[in-house]
């Protein structure tokens, strides 16, 4: 047990703020390279359970300290470098490790039986220990000089704040890889500033060479043989080029005589498909580059169901919603549309597909727009009113084969009512709006995307499905087309040319075309789940066709942005005995796998906490309310951070820019907000303040902010920026006050507490991370806030109560 | 003397265990036909002897030539699978093969999926575009004397045209499209079954005819999972 006569009385922890901050900055930054790295290795989810690692990292530092903090705090001027530079050390080596034929697994295989599972473990290992022996380091500094808790949870706060936005910064001019070493020698430098360098000169500088060697040859990524990359680079004469560094992730293009471009072909289609240029990005498919079109060809896209809409109408202009590499855009300036707007956020892919042709900015036919489809049609629509398209088109929904259900928990903004409602009112009067789907089984995409159309014309009113609303089937996809106009006799009959002649069933328009039965001349199914569903749609039944389907198909919305989760509540019974039939993992496993995560973490979090506990029991007494506090906190916190990403990928435009957008603002505004702390008196009313305030904002938080973002969603993106950072900064800053004004509240009593609170923290920010994506798939971005906003009353209470019986 | 008996016992316990082990895999392939293909409906004769005679665990990596005969596809690197026992026979009862027809695979991977089927007719002809999986696949089936059988490393695009038309095609990689020469190459009157989807995850076959010029394509039903059925069925 850690007392407080057995404190080192050390100065130089108390100096350590600047080298806490340094290495904080090549802690975080490491953990966004390596999610980089395992993104491209593996999959993107793998890749997430390295933030769960890195808090079970902090976490255990806790329990350490908590456990052996004497014998270390004694030691703390050798031992916090001594950490700083194993941490860093283990930090340079992860990716070696990892990447060796030794710890190499395949994800895939894991999930084949094909085995595996001790290289998992041994891959966690190895991301653990240097967040393991950072955190240690950090907490080590905080324990031994608990009266500058403030100031330098601020340099860690601060240090953490650079941490991702460097790291993003570096990965758009080099690879991840190199990204990690390099922020691996910046963390050892901190070490060095820490005392290393006093300590043991040789070592540092044969660590500095290592390292500086490992920046000339940093680790080759082995990806998983399952990724599309790999595939492609078994195809026979292939052409590879990449890795192209990007933070939106890496992009490599193959082309090889073997890879063509002809998704869902017509069987009736005769010639030979184009050999396009493959793009992967992080590995995976993400568009291909096609080749120039030869004169009078036909364009590959008209003998798919995408061509629909230019079968039935001629449109002038056009949008194009994530365009990707330009297959889209290829196909509307082969139909010679006018005026194509193409609308990309990977920049990287974007400055490919417009090196490749699919620009003309010159003529003013062709013009791409870098950020999300839906911050292009806010801007848009408050800038220029009265701009419409005759033609708005949106990628190719799910993917060949179907995914799982792997992406349940990713959030898609381009697909909500609010999207479509948008896009409604960027069409001209004549306009189309076309959308196509991969055909699914069960049936979910295909269901929701004409749930969420049908809902829209119903919404508007006055808008019959059958005469607003076709279409056209092949074998593996379905493509949607959203008429504003009532379709007349003239289009309804090249409808009916366009699928007698590519061999696609058409549905919607004339009678004959609204029973299924009528809709199977040329592709018929077995399953009637599909045909049967689309006909209740047709009919109006589609509150009842959602409500009975096992499947929630129902159309999403801003609050709840998550088009590919389709598990029900109510149908758990049916789940499981799919659970029991060895089906289920192979339709939906993308939300079983959070929960499985959930479950792990909190098993391994439980024991670790407790076990101080039996070492503490002597000082038990009184303990509960700080626990209930630092818990809460921690929880609440991540609460917050993990829904407000959520919310911030809709208004500043993309995933990436959210998460270390949030993450640096809220960690900036803690770092003020502890720093500051400093100046408080440690008194329970003070700490009970604090709290209840940031439990009220949120609260006000969880209501204004999906109004502010609304309002100001058509604002430049430079102004959302400022407005974003300016609206968060406040709570962000309080939020900072309750974890430093708590570590010298308990400080008072025993210096054990301090590690614990560390631990506890730590925990309580691990479980919730994956806790508070579950709630918000099922229930919603506001139900996590309310929740964040409980969980800092409950450390008020926790507060105040225990000045009362003190 | 002692010596030598020693070497005796071994020599005959390895045997034994060799013997064994042969046995053990048989009686695996029968509960493979019993509990995975037959009792799940397949029911054409040809097709059943075809996969209780194919010794599946050759066609798998050695480390996993224990898990051969499980219910489920298999690595086999490349980020290919051995398909599932019950797919395989799904796919060869559906294009209803005879002794005399012709068959063209797409996709050899393995091999197995071809060995079956040259089981039941006289020529197969397999193609497979990763050339380590081309050359494995063809050392296996030469090994275990499927002389019937013709493997071929190249792009399974353009077919067989030599040896075309094709009385079945029997396509084992999934693809986004499928390839038109496949299309001419197939018999009038033939069948040709496609995987939709991937072999890890949800899967549903399709089948192709080909009747008085015309294409026909039908979604039959899922081939890994009970039928999907909706709460008011």
């Amino acid at each position: 047990m850690i007392d407080p006569a057995e404190s080192t009385g050390d100065s130089r922890m108390q100096k350590m703020g600047p080298a806490i901050g340094l290495f904080s900055v090549g802690l975080i930054g490491c953990q966004i390279a390596w999610m980089q790295v395992l993104a491209q290795a593996q999959w993107s989810h793998f890749a997430h359970m390295i933030i769960a690692v890195a808090m079970l990292g902090f976490g255990a530092s806790g329990t350490w300290l908590a456990a052996g903090g004497s014998w270390l705090l004694r030691r703390a001027a050798v031992a916090v470098p001594l950490c700083m530079g194993l941490s860093s050390l283990a930090m340079a080596a992860a990716l070696y490790l990892a990447m060796s034929d030794f710890a190499r697994f395949d994800m895939m295989e894991l999930f084949m039986g094909g085995g595996g599972g001790w290289k998992l473990i041994f891959t966690y290992l190895i991301f653990f220990l240097p967040f393991f022996l950072g955190a240690l380091a950090i907490g080590l500094v905080f324990t031994a000089a608990p009266e500058r808790a403030g100031a330098l949870y601020a340099w860690n706060l601060g240090g953490s704040a650079l941490g991702g936005p460097a790291a993003l910064l570096l990965l758009n001019f080099i690879t991840a890889p190199s990204v990690a070493v390099l922020l691996a020698a910046l963390a050892f430098m901190a070490a060095m500033q820490a005392g290393l360098w006093r300590m043991n000169r040789c070592f540092c500088v044969t660590l500095i060479l290592a390292m500086f060697m490992a920046l000339l040859l940093p680790p080759e990524i082995q990806r998983s043989s399952y990724k599309g990359l790999s595939r492609a680079l078994d195809m026979p004469d292939k052409e590879v080029t990449g890795p192209l560094p990007g933070a939106y992730g890496e992009v490599h293009t193959v082309r090889s005589p073997a890879l063509r471009y002809a998704p869902a072909l017509s069987l009736q289609f005769r010639g030979e498909p184009p050999r396009g240029r493959a793009v992967f990005v992080n590995g995976n498919p993400y568009g291909t580059l096609l080749p120039d079109l030869e004169a009078d060809a036909p364009f590959i896209l008209d003998a798919t169901p995408r061509g629909l809409a230019y079968a039935i109408n001629r449109p002038q202009s056009a949008l194009i919603l994530g365009a990707g590499a330009g297959e889209d855009v290829a196909h509307a300036q082969a139909q010679a549309v006018e005026s194509i707007t193409a609308i990309e956020p990977h920049p990287v892919v974007r400055g490919l597909a417009k090196d490749h042709g699919l620009d003309s900015t010159a003529d003013g036919s062709t013009r791409w727009v870098g950020g999300t489809g839906r911050a292009y049609l806010s801007r848009t629509a408050a800038r220029y009113p009265n701009l419409r398209y005759n033609l708005i088109v949106l990628p190719a929904i799910g993917e060949f084969g179907g995914d799982s259900g792997l992406r349940a928990i990713e959030e898609d903004y381009s697909l909500t009512r609010e999207a479509f409602e948008q896009m409604w009112q960027m069409l001209d009067d004549d306009g189309m709006l076309t959308v196509s789907a991969w055909i699914d089984y069960p049936p979910r995409h295909s269901l929701r995307i004409a749930a969420t159309l049908v809902n829209l014309l119903q919404e508007k009113g006055n808008y019959p499905v059958d005469q607003h609303l076709l279409v056209a089937r092949s074998w593996g996809m379905m493509s949607f087309v959203l008429l504003r106009a009532p379709l007349d006799e003239d289009r309804w009959q090249r409808a009916l040319q366009f699928s007698k002649d590519q061999g696609f069933d058409l549905l919607g328009g004339g009678e004959m075309h609204l029973r299924t039965e009528d809709a199977q001349t040329y592709h018929t199914m077995d399953d009637t789940a599909l045909m049967e569903g689309l006909e209740q749609l047709y009919a109006g039944e589609r509150e009842s066709l959602q409500a009975d389907y096992p499947f929630n198909i129902a159309p999403i919305s801003d609050n709840n942005p998550y088009f590919q989760q389709f598990l029900k509540t109510g149908q758990w019974q049916l789940y499981r005995e799919w659970f029991l039939q060895d089906a289920a993992p192979f339709l939906e496993i993308g939300l079983p796998l959070l929960l499985l995560t959930f479950v792990q973490i909190a098993l391994i979090s439980i024991p670790l906490i407790l076990l101080p506990l039996v070492r503490l029991r002597s000082s038990a007494r009184g303990f509960a309310r700080p626990f209930a506090y630092f818990a809460s906190v921690g929880c609440g916190f991540m609460l917050w951070e993990i829904i407000l990403i959520q919310r911030y990928i809709l208004y500043w435009g993309h995933p990436i820019f959210a998460a270390a957008g949030v993450i640096s603002i809220l960690l900036l505004g803690m770092g003020l907000g502890s720093w500051c702390s400093g100046r408080l008196p440690v008194l329970q009313p003070w700490i009970a303040r604090v709290s209840g305030l940031i439990a009220v904002l949120l609260l006000a938080y969880a209501l204004l902010l999906p109004l502010f973002i609304t309002a100001t969603m058509g604002l430049p993106g430079a102004v959302r920026v400022i407005l974003g950072i300016l609206i968060l900064l406040p709570v962000a800053f309080l939020m900072g006050m309750p974890f430093p004004l708590g570590v010298r509240w308990v400080e008072e009593s025993t210096r054990t507490r301090i590690a614990w609170a560390w631990g506890i923290d730590g925990y309580a920010s691990v479980i919730t991370a994956t806790g508070a994506m579950l709630i918000a798939v099922t229930a919603g971005l506001n139900v996590p806030i309310y929740l964040a906003a409980t969980a800092y009353a409950i450390a008020s209470l926790a507060a105040w109560n225990y000045r009362q019986a003190g | 003397m002692a010596k030598l008996c020693i070497f005796g016992m071994a020599v005959l316990c390895l045997f034994g265990s060799w013997s064994l082990a042969g046995d053990s895999n048989a009686a695996l392939r029968e509960r493979m036909v019993d509990q995975q293909i037959k009792a799940r409906g397949i029911t054409d004769e040809a097709t059943l002897k075809a996969m209780a005679a194919v010794e599946r665990h050759h066609f798998v990596d050695g480390r996993l030539s224990a898990r051969a005969y499980e219910d489920r596809p298999l690595p086999i690197g490349h980020g290919q699978t051995i398909s599932q026992p019950y797919i395989v026979a799904f796919m060869t009862e559906i294009v209803k093969p005879k002794p005399e027809h012709r068959v063209l695979e797409i996709g050899a991977g393995s091999g197995y999926q071809a060995a079956v089927l040259a089981e039941i007719v006289d020529e197969v002809y397999t193609i497979e575009i990763v050339e380590p999986l081309a050359e494995t696949s063809a050392g296996v089936l030469q090994r275990l004397g499927y002389d019937n059988v013709e493997v071929r490393h190249g792009d399974g695009y353009y077919g067989w045209e030599d040896k075309a038309p094709f009385d079945s095609i029997v396509v084992t990689a999934a693809a986004e499209y499928i390839p038109p020469p496949l299309i001419e190459q197939l018999k009038e009157g033939g069948r040709m079954i496609i995987p939709v989807g991937s072999p890890l995850r949800t899967q549903q076959l399709m089948l192709v005819e080909k009747r008085d010029g015309e294409v026909q394509t039908r979604s039959l039903m899922p081939v890994r999972f009970v039928p999907f059925t909706r709460a008011d069925d």
